[in-house]
């Protein structure tokens, strides 16, 4: 155990404010400097079942929630048994029990970890504070106390939480969270080494992945949303709720999919910058329009905050089934862009490039999260919103000529783009085939150029935004890029990662526990390294294969059942990957991967 | 309830600076030709430039109509006139926004956006071109053919109850609701004129005859039956407008129902949304302090 990279499990009935007691945890981490990579887990139902949170804490940058607990915080005993098979062995149980009564040899008689404190919190949050609600609110003023947080930081997390809420609510929460904290300061003796470390700093943000899509899309310039909630992606939506009308933009929570997309559509053909969010079944919803705007070559962005599929499928769980619908979803062929955050800083990133890509292409972007990645937290410095300077996408009003035509078939297929109020642009945009005007037109010259001319826009796309980020040992992620063939080959020739025994290929957010195991791997002695697309569509041809070539053995790791990635990839190149798939709903973890990668090491 | 700011941009626009650049395709006699008419009249009247004015349809015959205006078209997908108009209008208030389409369109594929678009009030004219028929696909049961008609799909005759898209917009709340008739021109374009000026959603039913498939709902069928309101109609009567729109022997023309409430764009407005379009560089900043404070 070692307090500068240590994971803490919390869980409880559902209902019992166990994501909460995570939530207000991991903003406490962050106002202490230290770091986290948080995930929970809780039934669709909103109370029944058990929830769980999973904290993993970091001096450095951490990128995953982890593997074993160092900590397992239970509320009642059903969840210390759940749990108790996944710590390791010097890890501290803090449950929720009568420490004069409860007979520790019978009722843990099967811990496998080190010391145990049994703390009444139930009881204090009935006794002591009145309001048996507050036992959360206890565990959190515990927990922090026994690992040495300043009381300080907690008090302020648990006031402006509640003040949120109703100003009623606030006192019995802070009396709850100093009683744990006295409680743990008089009564408990601390028999283990784990005590953060002082640090100093600004603190950090604390941003979900669906926070950092939502707030990059703010940056990028985004002003019109579209959307319906739909688990897990309604908190893109949220947010953008609160925080559109600040710089004037627009949140419209339409009656369906179909309409949430129709309204992005028309806004962006009117010349803001929009977009909606959504998952799986929304995706299968918006198809047609999907459509529409590769034809109309109207710029769309679309997050899928990806879930197990089909149907109605797993609506809480993870998944990256919606690859092959992303790239080949709706009816007719267009060009389009599919692009897949590997982390929650990226997610922010990601957002500006679809825009971008989207407005200049004047194509669909299909923005690929995940919900263990839209749930997931992270602690980003706050230089990422201080610093990166805002898009701005306003654009005076331009005169064109009478002889302006919409669909004009041009050298890179990229026609300009009158927006209404423009003097003399007017046009009709369709999604019909049509005449460079936009008159409809059936005429088969005129369909084959602007099918040719409508894919031309995609030509080079790749160079210009693709390449993958590349891991390989302890360091950093590389973002590896090549814009000419010539480039491309003295990347090859030059970069380590991409020639080795095993090479790890995965996309979206499986990055954050891959770069963990390919680093626990080379110091079990294993060549290996890993790289993930920046780009999924259009494929980058010029990082992706010198890395496939470079490798005795490729590793595609991903979260579905068929591979959708290991065939995408095999429509390029002859190889047969390992794959590596898990379709249970649950992320993987860096041990599911360093297994994984120890089984191919030991045959190559 | 005409606002000022719409009437103020008058200039001196013929139906003639309306003519898009696609010509219409419609068969010879089409309903939807007097519709394309009294519209473009109206717009002239208005004043309203037509880089000002964008136009949003679905598919079908009357949903061609973008392209024969002279505006900012958007010939979108099918019953999806609604969705596009509100995200344009949204993304900017400054433009008179249209919608339009047939009964087929608006009430069958894409009534689901009817009741949502009307509640919300949004300040919107839709315009829909009633032909009781499929026109575009050659004829076969819509949402709004007779009981006992037969088409190529109900050959037996219909067996379903024609839906009344008047008195579904009196019940979904909209705030301006009327009837024309494609054949009688200067009362469709009043009608027109003033859903455009009125401040909130509107919407005009147009009895529009298809003259290839629209055999027992042509210009025969409705024009004997087809009367102006009576005098002693109030507009803001919804329990008359209601019985009105309901009648089965003669089919009323005229506004059923107008009354006032907030509009969707000025509610937004309100709260900081709905700048729309920036146009210049000083529009509102991100708050750079406030965001980090509620990320941390």
């Amino acid at each position: 155990m070692n307090a500068s990279d240590f994971v803490m499990g919390i869980s409880g009935g559902a209902g019992e404010g166990v994501i909460l007691t995570g939530d207000l945890m991991t903003q406490i981490a962050a106002r202490s400097n230290l770091h986290i990579s948080s995930t929970q887990t809780f039934p669709a139902e909103v109370r029944g079942g058990q929830s769980y949170v999973q904290i993993r804490f970091g001096v450095d940058n951490v990128f995953n929630p982890g593997d074993q607990l160092h900590v397992l915080v239970a509320f009642n005993n059903l969840a210390y048994h759940r749990y108790k098979q996944t710590v390791a062995s010097d890890a501290i149980l803090i449950v929720d029990g009568d420490p004069e009564t409860t007979d520790r040899a019978k009722a843990f008689g099967d811990w496998r970890g080190g010391p145990i404190y049994v703390v009444p919190m139930t009881r204090i949050a009935k006794q002591d504070i009145g309001e048996v609600r507050s036992k959360n609110m206890v565990a959190l003023g515990a927990v922090t106390a026994h690992l040495g947080f300043s009381e300080g930081h907690g008090e302020r997390i648990v006031e402006r939480f509640f003040s949120k809420k109703a100003r009623k609510l606030i006192e019995p929460n802070l009396a709850g969270y100093r009683a744990g904290r006295a409680y743990v300061e008089k009564h408990v003796t601390k028999q283990d080494h784990l005590t953060i470390p002082e640090i100093r700093g600004e603190g950090y943000l604390v941003l979900s992945g669906n926070d950092a899509i939502a707030l990059g899309a703010l940056y990028a310039g985004c002003r019109f949303y579209g959307g319906y909630p739909i688990t897990p992606a309604s908190e893109i939506m949220q947010v953008l709720a609160e925080e559109l009308p600040h710089v004037g933009g627009t949140m419209y929570q339409a009656e369906d999919e179909i309409a949430s997309l129709g309204a992005v559509l028309g806004a962006s053909f009117a010349g803001v910058r929009a977009m909606t969010a959504t998952s799986g079944p929304g995706l299968s919803l918006m198809g047609e329009l999907l459509g529409l705007s590769g034809i109309a070559e109207i710029p769309l962005v679309i997050v899928d905050v990806q879930r197990g599929g089909p149907s109605t499928g797993l609506p809480t769980k993870t998944e990256q089934s919606d690859l092959l619908p992303a790239l080949y979803g709706g009816h007719g062929e267009f060009p389009r862009v599919v692009m897949a955050p590997i982390s929650i800083r990226n997610c922010f990133a990601v957002m500006r490039q679809a825009f971008e890509v989207a407005e200049t292409y004047q194509v669909p972007v299909v923005v690929l999260s995940e919900q263990g990645l839209g749930h997931r937290r992270a602690t980003l410095s706050k230089s990422l919103l201080a610093q990166t300077p805002m898009a701005r996408t306003a654009r005076p009003l331009k005169t064109w000529e009478p002889t302006y035509n919409r669909y004009k078939v041009t050298d890179n297929g990229i026609s300009p783009r009158a927006l209404p109020e423009d003097p003399g642009g007017m046009h009709l945009i369709t999604g019909l085939e049509h005449w460079d005007f936009g008159g409809p037109s059936h005429n088969p010259a005129n369909r084959t150029e602007m099918v040719q001319k409508r894919f031309r826009k995609l030509r080079n796309l790749d160079r210009r935004y693709g390449g993958v980020f590349a891991f390989k040992g302890e360091d950093a992620a590389q973002h590896l890029h090549a814009t000419t063939d010539e480039e491309a080959g003295r990347l090859s020739a030059a970069e380590e990662s991409f020639r080795g025994q095993i090479g790890v290929i995965g996309w979206g957010a499986n990055a954050g526990v891959v770069r963990e195991a390919v680093a626990r791997a080379e110091r079990r002695g294993i060549d290996v390294s890993a790289v993930f697309p920046k780009m999924i569509s259009p494929h980058n041809d010029l990082t992706i294969r010198p890395f496939i070539e470079g490798h005795q053995k490729i590793v595609v790791i991903e979260q579905n059942y068929i591979g959708q990635y290991a065939r995408f990839l095999q429509r390029y190149y002859d190889f047969e990957p390992v794959r590596l798939n898990k379709y249970d709903g649950l992320p993987f973890t860096p041990n599911d991967v360093l297994r994984k990668i120890e089984e191919v090491a030991s045959h190559v | 309830m005409s606002s000022p700011a719409k009437t103020a941009e008058k200039t001196s626009l013929t139906p003639a600076d309306y003519k898009g650049r696609v010509k219409p395709i419609w068969c010879p006699g089409c309903g939807d030709f007097g519709v394309l008419n009294a519209i473009t009249r109206s717009l002239a009247a208005l004043g309203i430039e037509p880089r000002r004015l964008a136009l949003a349809s679905g598919i079908g015959c009357s949903s061609r109509i973008p392209g024969f205006v002279n505006c900012y078209g958007f010939h979108g997908a099918h019953g999806r006139a609604l969705p596009v108009a509100v995200g344009i209008k949204l993304a900017n208030p400054r433009l008179t926004v249209l919608a339009l389409g047939g009964d087929g369109d608006g009430l069958s594929i894409g009534i689901g956006h009817f009741p949502h678009v009307a509640r919300r009030n949004l300040d919107i004219t839709y315009i829909m071109m009633d032909n009781r028929i499929y026109g575009l696909t050659k004829g076969q049961t819509s949402p709004t053919t007779l009981e006992g008609r037969r088409t190529k799909t109900s050959p037996a005759g219909a067996l379903e109850q024609p839906l009344n898209p008047v008195e579904l917009a009196v019940i979904f709340n909209a705030t301006y609701v009327a009837r024309g008739y494609s054949a009688n021109l200067k009362e469709l374009q009043d009608l027109i004129t003033r859903g455009i000026q009125h401040r909130g959603f509107s919407m005009v039913h147009v009895l529009s005859p298809c003259v290839t498939f629209g055999k027992g709902s042509g210009f025969d069928y409705f024009g004997p039956r087809t009367k102006p309101l009576p005098d002693d109609h109030d507009p803001r009567d919804r329990q008359q407008a209601l019985l009105r729109s309901a009648v089965e022997e003669t089919i009323y023309t005229g506004v059923f129902y107008e009354t006032e409430r907030a509009e969707y764009v000025e509610q937004i407005q309100a709260i900081g949304s709905g700048v729309g379009r920036e146009l210049d560089e000083d529009g509102p900043r991100i708050e750079v302090d406030r965001l980090i404070q509620r990320f941390s």
